[in-house]
């Protein structure tokens, strides 16, 4: 095989390959340009209560952010981990109810379990444009000096929590 | 009667505002990625995510934002996949410049063998 010859397969093999990967690869995993910054300033109501929930309603604990909405059929498949996450006390467990109706989210809650020790009311999506949010659910955690540590969009499964989460909130105990 | 609120509307203060900030956000959502479905611009997309945001554009636009800065604010929470016109750094280097080295290479093969 001449010199020319060999490069020019390695060129087009190395192409091959790269345009394969491309086949798997997930557009809509998009690296959030957040993680490594502040969790944003906020003052909305909670859902239940109608009280004013800012930054100091998070407690000095790592945290798990979750978005969701009745309207959400995925946020239905990920509610029973949200429940098991919501018995461990070394992090906490705050929700973000997104472009929702109060009455509809309580009534969701109200048949499944309330996992969340907080949950923000974000009807007008204006704290969700902040956070980038694009594709309900989504994980955030943040840690106790709330800059954000990891998103994760659409559901969340064991895999996840076991392997990306976990090491996260349990981090430096 | 007719004509008279037709007159009416063409002369009102409304019409007026199409301007400089109409301009800017015509501009603006043709250039701006709906993240909801993907391969539409915000100006194509009825998504609420894209009504959101042209919402939110339009008020920045209002409160005197310029479109850098609205691009700047956006890109910040979701990246800058949000362009379609992506910027240029070291992580999209390759996106950019890999025609140029392509013609680069290419020319030195050939002209090689063109010498030879």
């Amino acid at each position: 095989m001449n010199k020319n010859t060999f490069i020019l397969t390695a060129i087009v093999g190395l192409m091959c390959l790269f345009l394969f990967k491309g086949l798997y690869n997930d557009p809509k995993k998009i690296q959030s340009p957040l993680i490594g910054k502040q969790f944003p300033q906020f003052k909305l109501n909670d859902l239940y209560l109608e009280i004013p929930l800012d930054n100091t309603s998070f407690i000095d604990k790592k945290t798990i952010v979750n978005v969701w909405a009745s309207w959400c059929l995925e946020c239905e498949r990920e509610h029973s981990h949200l429940v098991k996450l919501s018995r461990n006390d070394d992090f906490d467990l705050v929700g973000i109810n997104y472009k929702d109706q109060k009455d509809d989210a309580i009534g969701w809650l109200g048949m499944r379990g309330n996992p969340y020790r907080i949950i923000i009311s974000d009807q007008s999506g204006d704290l969700a444009l902040d956070l980038g949010v694009y594709g309900v659910p989504e994980t955030y955690i943040i840690d106790e000096n709330q800059t954000i540590l990891f998103k994760h969009i659409g559901p969340i499964n064991n895999t996840i929590i076991e392997n990306d989460m976990m090491p996260l909130l349990v981090k430096n105990k | 009667m007719k004509n008279v609120i037709l007159l009416l509307f063409l002369i009102s203060p409304l019409n007026a505002y199409s301007s400089d900030t109409d301009n800017q956000y015509k501009e603006l959502i043709e250039e701006l990625r709906c993240m909801v479905c993907q391969n539409q611009n915000l100006a194509e997309s009825e998504a609420p995510l894209a009504v959101d945001m042209k919402q939110k554009i339009r008020e920045m636009l209002e409160a005197g934002k310029d479109k850098n800065e609205i691009k700047q604010f956006l890109s910040e929470r979701y990246s800058s996949y949000i362009l379609y016109e992506p910027p240029i750094n070291k992580q999209n280097f390759i996106l950019w410049f890999a025609p140029f080295i392509f013609i680069i290479v290419l020319s030195f093969v050939l002209l090689r063998r063109y010498i030879k």
